[in-house]
């Protein structure tokens, strides 16, 4: 290992050990490994740059782009060409993905599992220090000043933790350090000391060769352990010095008396879940705790309540829930309902959720004067069997359950749920859906839904602008579901605390805002256009299944989405929050329905807007539920039409069957989580880089058969006779040296040539000694003797031998003795001899070695490497003096 | 003995415009096999015929020396001249004579002391009274062979006048620049122990001697084989010619033809220039050794029987024909490292060039 490389590792050491501190704010989890493998990458980026670029603001360069790529691939990869190739998306979701978790810092850095967005500006951060302390301290030898972004590191926890700081992690931070300096203190003796030795003896060994072992072997022992005694004894009075001193109370590290035991369990305080549809407080007060979870057989809402009454005017949001709630307590079994209101007979399927709530937080409504707490359930409910929770009721209009009982850490119930989801619905009935009846209003209490006072001009104007081209309602909300994500809306918390009718206008204008805004905005726009429509609040289906298909609900999961009312069909929910799908934006886990109202008997004559609905007749949304995690995260689902990501099944269907491997690469290796894609890419391609020596190896042995089998002729016209084909014997008096023309001309001599290179290469790739400055004669002489080649081996290495001494300095290849040519040998089967017997007494592990990693491929790179890079360089520094002789004024 | 010979020998000349007999024949030979540039089959197997039976002859002379005899020949054939360097009593002379008298040539014998004139090596203008005219008296450097005995012990004056008459082969007196006859070579001794009353050649007289060579203690086997026969009569007396002039110059014509690449001519050149570049020497070799390190590399290669200069050939000459030119510095002489050895370190660090070619027949 060289001292560079040395200080590269100790670098990613020290900073691994400093960001350790981080343990401290943060539960440890799956977040961590992206980081280690962020500093492996910049770290292996960096030694590797440094050893193929000469320029050193080049290669960091070079390294930043290397883990910046990592980066994209482990945060945008949906974003991204093909999931490794950056494109514009990419920065801008690296930017909201950036200003996400600035936010969630801003506000919530107490501890827990870190959101999306802050594991996202941890990886970003702890990218940018790797790439900068290891260009710091290896690239420009200044290990001193990577101190700096490594106090910095050390800061954020010391600094936002409360109560005192730990002295493992400052024990742990220092050691980093140290060791840093001590790789780097190595490295500068070693380049520094050099021992007095006489030039003689060191240049040289006893055989006359240059004596490497002789070369740069410094003795700084004694200077080293000097060193480290003094870093030993600065590194103890610094932890131990706050604690025997009786004045420092508390110390730096919290030992002493006044030290708090740390935050990590969030405080006494006991929060809510708003009721008022205000999510903002909730969306970004939350640390990432769990919530609850849920056992079902597919993803599902769970619905706190609705806020069914507009107030344009309310301090908070534009909707509240009804105060006149009609309530009846649960029927027999703790039935909620036996039809579902709406729907189209015959009742639909029902399945059993195991809810599971987890947390401390109540769900009752803080600011209301009653005490009623909500139960999170799906919408539709059948029943909530036995054991039926205590003290709750059912709003008949929205299925809602709520009342004065508790709803308390650990608590466990399980519902019947009926199944409305999407696939569920006959694309008939969808077809026939349409604005609700008279009968519809009085039956459903769809007064509250329909109320359309106060909603501003510009939004009523905007809903049927927008839904002009369909008659079918459910169509005309699928426009307008869409409406958004085709618009350059994007998710954001950071918004002003605009209230009611205002924070809509604020959001069309601004095209941003989180899912309150999205939902209230969908509601009054289906409201404008004469369909019910109301705002449902609770939690998106959370985190992705376990196996034994158990869902976690997160606070962040915390959601606002409309439902609007379709006669005949019932109640609907609809997702117009940009970006709820994508976990890395918006932090949310939610599905966005497709209702398709196409039935498949009824050719469509008009086209469809929504390119989904014809692409993919029913069964498409039936995909987003069941198809894998992997498939639907790469958009492999087809779960949104409008997604630019979101048609890959049908990307590369121009390819025909071919478009197999681009699929499977799509779903395999490109698919999964941005990290594991990220290990995969890496993976393969260092497995490639390993096998760039074997193919050089195969591809040049290849070549030189042919050329040695003489099938191919340079220069068959030099010669004015055509080679043909069978003609493979040598032609010794074409061989003659041209009376104008160097000897590489020669076709027979090429023959030769080639055939030798193969004998050294398969000698050197063994592990047989050739050195440069050995004739062909001595080196044939020692490897026959090393080899203790057979006697036809070696007839056959003396063939070849004579053969290439002449081709590479005579005049002719014929013999000069009378009798005239030498017997025409088979070079083919002399080389092919000679690598047998090469390989005869040589161990089975360098025989592998020879195929996988052949030196003498690795020395023909190397080569190819010199001469590129040094051309690189030169045309840079060409370019560069061009430049100042062109910029200097004449004199 | 003629003085004056009909035409000038170049080094670099044509092949042709060598010694009169001797070259319509050689060339004659070169032309019928090959192909009128290179050196013939039937010449080498000639050259190879002569030469042994010469190096035969001067081993019965000097006992269990073959590598020394036959670089001696090498030289002759190589047109170079020979420093013989040894200590007495090794056979340094012996070994200048036997090779004399194994030719059929003219041979003189010259034993430097301090008091040696340049004149009694070149020769002297005396004025004939009948004729009324100059008379040149050659001196005992128009020969075949000279054989210098003990040349370190000359004065520097006398030493130099060898100096025209080895470099050019010709001499000047009095205004007349008279011709050597060929073969040409001077076979020089010297004596690096005895130094007092000595003037140690200068570098520009050593730079002329091709190669220099040590003739180093007999194994015991030789001696005594040596006491066997030097007992009864001195064998000297009993070698006869093997070859004459002529013959040794046809031989010369033959190595002349003898090929040498690009490539072999490349590492010549590299291995001269790394003892200009060498830390452990104060002084290189110069361009008068690269040319005569080639030419006796392909005096080699003849003897070997092959028309082409491996660089086999070059590496084993490179200590003989470099060595005595080179200066070493302070240091590798407190460290006891000969200049040969440092010419042995050159020979192993030198890359051999080979043949180019297409990127997969490089390395």
């Amino acid at each position: 290992m060289t001292g560079r490389a040395r200080i590269g590792i100790a670098a990613a050491v020290a900073l691994l050990l400093t960001s350790s501190g981080l343990l401290r704010l943060l539960h440890s989890g799956s977040w961590v490994w992206p980081i280690v493998l962020a500093v492996i990458v910049s770290t292996a980026a960096g030694e590797l740059f440094r050893r193929l670029i000469r320029s050193r603001p080049l290669a960091v360069a070079a390294q930043t782009l290397a883990v910046f790529w990592y980066d994209m691939v482990l945060l945008a990869h949906d974003q991204a060409f093909a999931g490794v190739l950056p494109t514009w998306a990419v920065f801008h979701r690296l930017g909201d993905l950036y200003s996400t978790g600035a936010h969630d810092i801003r506000d919530t850095f107490v501890g827990g599992d870190p959101t999306p967005g802050i594991a996202a500006i941890l990886v970003l951060s702890l990218s940018a220090l790797a790439v900068l302390v290891d260009a710091l301290a290896a690239t420009y030898a200044a290990a001193p000043l990577a101190g700096l972004p490594l106090l910095a590191l050390y800061l954020v926890p010391a600094t936002r933790s409360g109560g005192g700081y730990d002295w493992l992690a400052f024990a742990l931070a220092a050691g980093g350090f140290t060791a840093l300096l001590s790789a780097e203190g190595r490295d500068r003796l070693g380049r520094w000391g050099r021992p007095l030795v006489h030039a003689g003896a060191r240049r040289t060994g006893s055989d006359g060769k240059p004596d490497p072992a002789a070369r740069a072997k410094v003795d700084t022992g004694p200077i080293a352990a000097t060193g480290h005694q003094i870093t030993t004894l600065a590194l103890a009075a610094a932890v131990l010095a706050p604690v025997l001193l009786p004045t420092v109370s508390g110390g730096l590290f919290g030992i002493g008396p006044n030290s708090g035991d740390g935050p990590g369990s969030g405080g006494g305080k006991k929060h809510s879940f708003s009721l008022k549809v205000d999510l903002r407080g909730n969306l970004s007060s939350s640390s990432d705790d769990v919530v609850l979870t849920y056992t079902a057989p597919k993803p599902l809402y769970l619905r706190f309540q609705t806020a069914d009454v507009f107030s344009p005017t309310a301090k908070d949001g534009a909707f509240v829930p009804d105060p006149k709630a009609r309530m009846e307590p649960f029927g027999d079994d703790g039935l909620i309902t036996k039809e579902v209101p709406g729907y189209p007979p015959p009742q639909p399927k029902t399945f059993k959720v195991t809810i599971n709530y987890l947390t401390d937080a109540g769900t009752q409504d803080q600011d209301s004067a009653s005490s009623d707490n909500t139960l999170p359930v799906p919408y539709p409910a059948y029943k909530i069997p036995s054991p039926t929770p205590n003290g709750f009721s059912v709003d008949t209009d929205n299925l809602a359950v709520l009342g004065p009982g508790q709803v308390y850490k650990g608590m466990k119930y399980s519902a019947l749920v009926y199944d409305t989801s999407p696939d569920q619905l006959s694309a008939t009935a969808l077809n026939l859906a349409d604005l609700p009846t008279q009968g519809d209003r009085a039956q459903f209490h769809l007064d509250d839904d329909m109320d359309t006072d106060g909603i501003p001009r510009e939004v009523s104007d905007l809903a049927h602008r927008i839904t002009q081209a369909k008659t079918n309602p459910i169509d005309k909300a699928t426009l307008i579901q869409n409406y958004f994500k085709t618009n350059g809306y994007s998710y954001t918390l950071k918004t002003p605390p605009a209230a009611g009718a205002d924070s809509m206008k604020w959001f069309l204008q601004n095209k941003k805002g989180f899912c309150q805004y999205y939902a209230e905005t969908m509601v009054a726009m289906a409201r404008s256009l004469g369909i019910p429509a109301r705002v449902a609040l609770g939690f998106t289906p959370g985190s992705s299944p376990k196996a034994d298909g158990t869902y976690v609900v997160r606070n962040h999961d915390y959601h606002a989405w409309p439902e609007l009312f379709f006669h005949g069909v019932g109640w609907l929910r609809f997702e117009p929050t940009v970006g709820i799908d994508n976990p890395g934006l918006s932090g949310g886990n939610g599905v966005v329905p497709k209702y398709n109202t196409v039935p498949t008997t009824v050719s469509s004559t008009a086209p469809t807007s929504t390119p989904s609905t014809s692409a993919a007749p029913n069964g498409a949304s039936s995909v987003d539920a069941n198809c894998p995690v992997n498939v639907r995260k790469s958009g492999g689902c087809g779960d949104d039409s409008q997604n630019a990501a979101a048609a890959p099944k049908h990307k590369f269907s121009w390819l025909g069957w071919f478009g197999a491997v681009p699929r499977f690469l799509q779903y395999w290796l490109f698919g999964g989580s941005g990290y594991a894609i990220a290990l995969r890419v890496i993976t393969l391609v260092l497995l490639l880089l390993a096998c760039v020596p074997m193919a050089l190896r195969i591809a040049r042995r290849r070549a030189r058969a042919k050329l040695a089998s003489g099938r191919r002729s340079d220069k068959p016209a030099k010669r004015g006779e055509p080679d043909t084909e069978a003609d493979v014997a040598l032609r010794w008096e074409s061989a003659d040296l041209p009376a104008a023309g160097r000897p590489e001309a020669d076709p027979e001599r090429l023959r030769i040539l080639a055939a030798w290179a193969e004998v050294r290469d398969s000698a050197t790739d063994l592990g047989y000694s050739w050195p440069v400055s050995e004739t062909p004669r001595q080196s044939a002489a020692r490897i026959v003797k090393q080899a203790h080649l057979s006697r036809d081996a070696q007839a056959a290495m003396d063939r070849v031998t004579g053969l290439a001494e002449r081709a590479n300095y005579a005049r002719t290849l014929r013999r000069g003795t009378p009798s005239g040519a030498a017997p025409m040998p088979n070079l083919l089967a002399d080389v092919k001899a000679i690598r047998a017997g090469l390989a005869e007494p040589v161990s089975r592990r360098a025989r592998v070695r020879a195929t996988v990693l052949p030196p003498s491929a690795l020395a023909a790179l190397r080569e190819r490497r010199e001469d590129l890079t040094g051309r690189v360089y030169e045309r840079i520094q060409g370019t560069g003096t061009q430049l100042r002789s062109r910029t200097r004024p004449r004199k | 003995m003629t003085v004056g010979s009909n035409s000038e020998v170049g080094y670099t000349g044509d092949p042709g415009a060598l010694n009169a007999g001797a070259v319509p024949a050689a060339r004659a030979a070169a032309a019928a096999v090959g192909g009128g540039a290179g050196a013939g089959a039937a010449d080498l197997q000639r050259l190879a015929e002569t030469t042994g039976r010469i190096r035969a002859a001067v081993e019965t002379v000097i006992e269990g020396k073959p590598e020394v005899v036959k670089l001696a020949v090498t030289v002759l054939l190589a047109e170079g001249h020979l420093l013989l360097e040894d200590v007495p009593g090794v056979g340094k002379t012996m070994l200048a004579k036997a090779l004399a008298r194994s030719i059929d040539c003219t041979v003189r014998r010259i034993q430097f002391t301090p008091d040696l004139l340049p004149s009694d090596i070149t020769g002297v203008s005396i004025f004939d009274q009948q004729r009324k005219d100059f008379e040149f008296k050659p001196g005992a450097i128009f020969a075949n062979f000279v054989v210098g005995d003990e040349i370190n012990r000359a004065s520097p004056k006398t030493q130099s006048a060898l100096l025209e008459s080895m470099e050019e082969r010709q001499v000047t007196v009095d205004g007349t620049t008279f011709h050597l006859e060929s073969p040409f070579m001077v076979v020089a001794t010297q004596n690096p122990i005895e130094m007092e009353g000595t003037y140690p050649l200068p570098e520009a007289q050593r730079d002329r001697f091709m190669a220099r060579i040590s003739v180093g203690y007999p194994s015991p086997a030789a001696e005594l084989r040596m006491l066997d026969t030097h007992g009864q009569v001195s064998p000297l007396e009993a070698l006869r010619p093997v070859a004459d002039a002529a013959e040794v110059a046809r031989l010369i014509e033959t190595v002349r033809a003898v090929h040498v690449s690009d490539e072999v001519r490349r590492y010549a050149i590299d291995l001269v220039n790394a003892s200009r570049t060498s830390p452990e020497l104060r002084l290189g070799a110069s361009p008068r050794a690269t040319l005569q390190l080639v030419r006796a590399a392909r005096a080699a290669a003849a003897m070997d029987g092959r028309d082409f200069v491996l660089p086999d050939d070059v590496q084993k000459l490179a200590a003989s024909v470099l060595a005595h030119r080179l200066l070493p510095t302070a240091e590798t002489q407190i460290s006891r490292r000969t200049t040969e050895q440092v010419v042995a370190g050159l020979v192993a660090a030198v890359p051999v060039p080979a043949l180019g070619g297409a990127a997969h027949l490089r390395r």
